[in-house]
């Protein structure tokens, strides 16, 4: 049997320098070519497991074989005793004060040299090429992955060490249950206490702006601090800042919304969409402080306590035209609103994390106290609205964790109490017809209360089968909710039909099981929730009552595969069947805004919706070129049409039809790119098209209605050298609307969007926006064009940051926005903030 | 014609490594390395890197990838989340080397790339000898794509293997580094298994086949449109946030300009 792969050297005889070799190929051959005045060299072949070979031979052109014998061979080995910090899950420790240079500031420059550390662009903190998943600082976490604050901020002359926590475990319950590769990273500090912080500070014209923030923070071993100022009427909306964004708390929000929503509301303005410092005329302040403290070992209590305070003014016009079976009715309205914000939020939370449990308490509180004034032009008269719309919320969620075995399972229960007592004035009064039998009246007044309470709380558990994997959920969701309201004309308090004192009580059990499988190129997922109702609504003003009892199951189907690395398709098919809008349901009359006066008095009703998904993707990046395409259809089936009846001073009267509503939406976007490695150019074309089909009562005559939009686009972005970037995005927008019988609208926009960015030196930025929306419904203003002009500079040794921006170059004082709904169509001009120059400071101390 | 026959050959070559394959052999390098080329500054010590070898076949990987890829291989999928905290390596190449072939894996974006390069067989052999790590090593030199390359290898350890795209000398490469001290691998450990390591070569599976110009060009177009590729695959960056962050990645990009081949020949 040939040997192959045996190393056959030629050596000096007596200084075995090695003169050539060769390796034995497939078949065992080798040929060697020397080039030597020696009289005799040293043949050796060398191969593992056989024994060692060398004879010597005469310096000639020959052929030599060689037979080897098998021989286990012993290599001598090298080997390094595993350092005893490397070991698993124990703790790295850096030495701050070796890594730090002069011209570093804060912690997270420092963090960027350790071996092993990296700190990403976004300011996420990787430790051997993986993201760390806490952020401690002195074995707390304050922050909850908004370690930006801290890491950007606090300066490194405060902190002793960094420790990096291999597999770490942040759940000990889970400890040996859960395997986990990532590491925690923990902020030691010098001192007991530790003060720092960040400060912004800007001002500008015209008229005077301001724009400051100021954060302070403080540390200790077992207490620990962040508090924040910012104040500004530059247009900067600071409750972002507030926000909390992190994807478990999203979720947790779509199972159980607390979010506040208004029952009554005066006229707004249709918010442009451009950013929302062009136009957001604020005067805000916002407190927050944010404290934690370790009790006992284990047991952390964390408060974080939020103040907002906002003086908002919007002023503009609006257009609204009907289309009407007989006449088409044109309303202008002239608008001037402000709004006071006043929202107070604590979140009280209580952490208990061992080996025999994981318990998380959060206990939240807001006292909301909003007003909000409105005045009206209309075509007719002038109308004064005021509305108190405050919200109070109580609410409570545990999560538990436990295990049994190796299973491990999660706990979750959610209370919630929240009470809204809104009322809105209106002067003079409305609805004359309806409320004062044709008199005309001096003010109406809506109030309304409403009350809820509920509760959700489930059991949750996974099962993992070779490729399969079931995810079960077990539990039950209470609702009770009240709800009074009453119109008052003058001083008089209207009854009947204009009052609502309604109960309304759901109770849901539901199992719902998720099953996936993946593997290789497919990944399947089915769901298929099953859900108990039932619903009680009791009016005690007509003394009815209605009670439904049903069984929903809205399976889900999805599938995707990866037919080669280029190109992978994807398709999903669901079934959903709701009980919609039972909130909404009241028998009386309500004044939801100055011009609507709605009733929506239909039985509780099961809607039916069927949708059905597919897209494809192409990628070959060689080429550098990307597509993807995707279209999606669903029909709604709706057992009550909604009938607007609409007046002629432009007030209309909502209800409900038993008649079956279809709606069939078709909707596909497609985006192809190309990168053109010449003119270092990226070029992206896409194509939006939607197509709505639906019916519509207006005044009794039922109308079928069909709006269509096609949108194509454009984006071309480019970096012509180092120091200067260039994107251009246009998209257009082509809509359509047809009613049965009024002849089809069509309307085109665009809007243009050009940024150059130029760097002339690494630390000096200059930024020069344009942006130009067009639309040809309009005969006054067809054009819009808004231009910012950006300059930073950067002080590198300092970390100073100083900005001066100048926004809306061209002073252009409105912002025109349009669309068609299924029977109107709406203008809006928006007026936006005035040309205006800025000039901020930032900086650590 | 010639295009498919080579897709062909990769093929084959995919095929020969789709069974688990089990290595004798481990040998750890340490690797330092020079991201920036103007800044000596920014030299660092990456993670280890494995070269495993049998008879046939050897595989050169960042250990942060060998862990990655054998939790996946082996998983039971109840610890799915488990995977998405795995890490991978600084460099992410596999190399894949038979006496006939070099097979190179690499990761670009969040997609697999694999091509075929050539063995290296230009050695120059010298005369020096010096000893490492208590091993009798020859001295070899290279010139290979821009770069001047010493090698110290031994015949002590007859594989003729090494770290990286580096073979075909008469024995181990022990220690490798190029003149401008950019790149350098040097031997910590080597130790006969006791039980041999078994790794299966999956990623192949799920990697494009390409060839090496071509995987030039992929990686200069991800370089050049790494931004424009967050935002569609729906990384949201806000108003001037989103400034800092552009220019902070490019800052990045700037920093990392070094590449251990320099040449595209």
């Amino acid at each position: 049997m040939p040997i192959s792969g045996a190393s056959v050297t030629i050596t000096d005889t007596t200084t075995l320098r090695i003169l050539n070799y060769a390796i034995t190929d497939a078949k065992g051959k080798y040929s060697i070519k020397i080039v030597s005045e020696l009289a005799t060299l040293k043949i050796n072949v060398k191969k593992i497991d056989y024994a060692f070979v060398s004879e010597e031979i005469a310096n000639k052109t020959q052929q030599i074989n060689f037979t080897l014998n098998p021989q286990v061979t012993e290599l001598k080995e090298v080997t390094v005793v595993a350092s005893p910090i490397r070991k698993r899950g124990d703790t790295l420790s850096y030495n701050v004060e070796a890594f730090a240079d002069p011209t570093d500031r804060s912690i997270a420059d420092v963090l960027a040299k350790m071996p092993g550390i990296e700190v990403k662009a976004d300011g996420t903190v990787f430790y051997q090429g993986n993201a760390i998943q806490k952020y401690y600082i002195e074995g707390l976490d304050l922050l909850e992955g908004k370690y930006n604050l801290a890491n950007n901020n606090l300066p490194h002359n405060a902190v002793a060490s960094v420790q990096i926590l291999e597999n770490h475990q942040p759940i000990k319950l889970l400890d040996s249950l859960v395997k986990t590769e990532k590491a925690s990273l923990n902020i030691k500090l010098k001192k007991d206490i530790t003060t720092t912080g960040i400060a912004k500070l800007g001002a500008g014209l015209s008229p005077l702006l301001w724009e400051v923030n100021t954060t302070p923070m403080v540390f200790n071993k077992k207490r620990q601090l962040i508090f924040s100022y910012q104040t500004n009427n530059v247009g900067h909306d600071v409750s972002q800042e507030i926000k909390t964004l992190t994807i478990e708390n999203l979720f947790e929000q779509l199972d159980n919304p607390t979010q506040k929503t208004d029952l009554l509301s005066i006229i707004p303005l249709r918010l442009p969409n451009i950013a929302s410092n062009r136009y957001l005329d604020n005067r805000v302040n916002m407190l927050s402080a944010n404290f934690l403290t370790r009790l006992k070992k284990d047991i952390d209590i964390r408060l974080n306590v939020s103040y907002l305070n906002d003086y908002q003014r919007q002023q503009g016009e609006n257009t609204t035209e009907y289309f009407l079976t007989t006449e088409n009715v044109l309303l202008n309205e002239k608008i001037s609103n402000r709004t006071y914000t006043n929202d107070l939020q604590t979140n009280l939370t209580i952490e208990k994390n061992t080996k025999e449990t994981y318990l998380k308490n959060s206990f939240k509180t807001q006292i909301n106290w909003d007003r909000q004034q409105g005045n009206i032009g209309n075509n007719f008269e002038n109308i004064e609205q005021n509305l108190a719309n405050p919200y109070y919320l109580l609410t409570n969620q545990l999560k538990l964790v436990k295990t049994i075995g190796k299973q491990v399972f999660t706990i979750y229960s959610f209370l919630n109490y929240n009470q809204s007592p809104q009322s809105l004035t209106v002067t003079p009064g409305q609805f004359a017809e309806v409320l004062n039998s044709g008199q005309g009246y001096q003010i109406t007044k809506q109030s309304i209360n409403r009350e809820i309470f509920q509760t959700n709380n489930y059991i949750e558990f996974t099962r993992g089968l070779k490729s399969f994997t079931l995810t079960s959920k077990i539990g039950f969701s209470i609702q009770h909710l009240n709800k009074e309201s009453q119109i008052t004309v003058n001083d008089t308090i209207k009854t009947g039909i204009f009052e609502n004192r309604q109960e309304n009580n759901s109770a849901k059990l539901y199992f719902q099981p998720h099953l996936s499988y993946k593997k290789e190129a497919w990944l399947v997922s089915l769901q298929f929730p099953i859900v108990y109702h039932t619903i009680t609504i009791s009016d005690k003003i007509f003394n009815q009552d209605q009670r439904n009892d049903a069984i929903t199951i809205n399976p889900n189907f999805r599938v995707r595969y990866e037919i080669n690395p280029s190109w992978k398709v994807g398709a999903g098919l669901g079934y959903n069947n709701s009980f919609q809008n039972t909130e909404q349901i009241l028998s009386g009359y309500l004044l939801n805004n100055y011009r609507n006066l709605q009733r929506t008095n239909y039985p509780v009703a099961q809607n039916n919706n069927y949708t059905f998904s597919t897209n494809i993707n192409y990628a070959d990046p060689v080429e550098a070129i990307f597509f993807n395409s995707s279209y999606l259809f669903s029909k709604i089936q709706n057992p009550f049409l909604p009938q607007n009846e609409i007046q002629a001073n432009g007030t209309q009267v909502l209800s409900f039809k038993d008649i079956t509503n279809r709606l069939n939406f078709h909707s596909s976007n497609s985006k192809i790119s190309k990168y053109f490695r010449s003119l270092k150019t990226t070029l992206t074309l896409g194509l939006e098209l939607s197509y709505q089909q639906g019916n519509q009562l207006v005044n009794n005559v039922l109308l079928k209605t069909i709006n269509q939009n096609i949108k194509p686009n454009l984006k071309v972005s480019t970096r012509l050298t180092d120091n200067l970037s260039i994107d251009y995005q246009l998209e257009t927008n082509f809509n359509q609307n047809r009613t049965t019988n009024s002849s089809r609208q069509s309307v085109f926009m665009f809007t243009e969007n050009l940024k150059i960015s130029i760097y002339p030196s690494p630390n000096q930025y200059i930024g020069f926006i344009f942006e130009h929306y067009y639309n040809d419904f309009l005969s006054e203003k067809r054009h819009n064009l808004y231009t910012d002009l950006l300059y930073r500079y950067t002080f590198s040794t300092k970390k100073i940051d100083l900005e001066l921006v100048c926004t809306n170059l061209l002073n252009e004082n409105k912002y025109i926005s349009s669309s068609f709904t299924n029977f109107y169509f709406y203008q809006s001009a928006f007026h936006i903030r005035p040309r205006q120059f800025l000039a901020s400071v930032k900086f650590n101390f | 014609m010639k295009k498919l026959l080579f897709v062909l050959f990769i093929f084959c070559t995919s095929l020969t490594f789709s069974q688990p394959i089990s290595f004798d052999y481990e040998i750890k390098y340490v690797v330092s390395w020079q991201p920036d080329s103007l800044n000596p500054a920014s030299k660092r010590t990456l993670e280890k890197y494995l070269l495993y070898i049998n008879d046939s076949v050897s595989i050169f990987i960042s250990e942060y990838e060998f862990v990655t890829d054998s939790v996946i291989n082996n998983a039971d999928r109840t610890s799915i989340q488990y995977i998405t905290t795995l890490p991978y390596g600084y460099f992410d190449n596999k190399i894949l080397k038979t006496r006939t072939s070099l097979l190179i894996n690499e990761r670009i974006g969040l997609d697999q790339y694999s091509y075929e390069d050539k063995l290296i067989n230009s050695w120059k052999l010298s005369s020096d000898t010096m000893t490492i790590k208590g091993y009798r090593c020859n001295k070899a030199t290279l010139a290979f794509r821009g770069r001047n390359y010493t090698a110290w290898y031994t015949t002590e350890i007859p594989f003729s293997d090494g770290p990286y795209k580096f073979s075909g000398l008469p024995g181990l490469i022990v220690s490798i580094a190029d003149d401008k001290d950019h790149i350098a691998y040097t031997m910590e450990s080597f130790r006969k298994l006791k039980v041999p390591r078994i790794y299966k070569v999956a990623y192949l599976k799920k990697s494009r086949k390409i060839t090496r110009k071509e995987y030039l060009q992929v990686f200069d177009n991800y370089q050049a449109t790494l931004l424009t590729d967050m935002e569609s695959k729906g990384v949201i960056m806000q108003g001037q946030d989103k400034e800092k962050l552009k220019e902070k990645l490019k800052k990045q990009q700037k920093e990392n300009n070094n590449r251990i081949e320099l040449s595209s020949e």
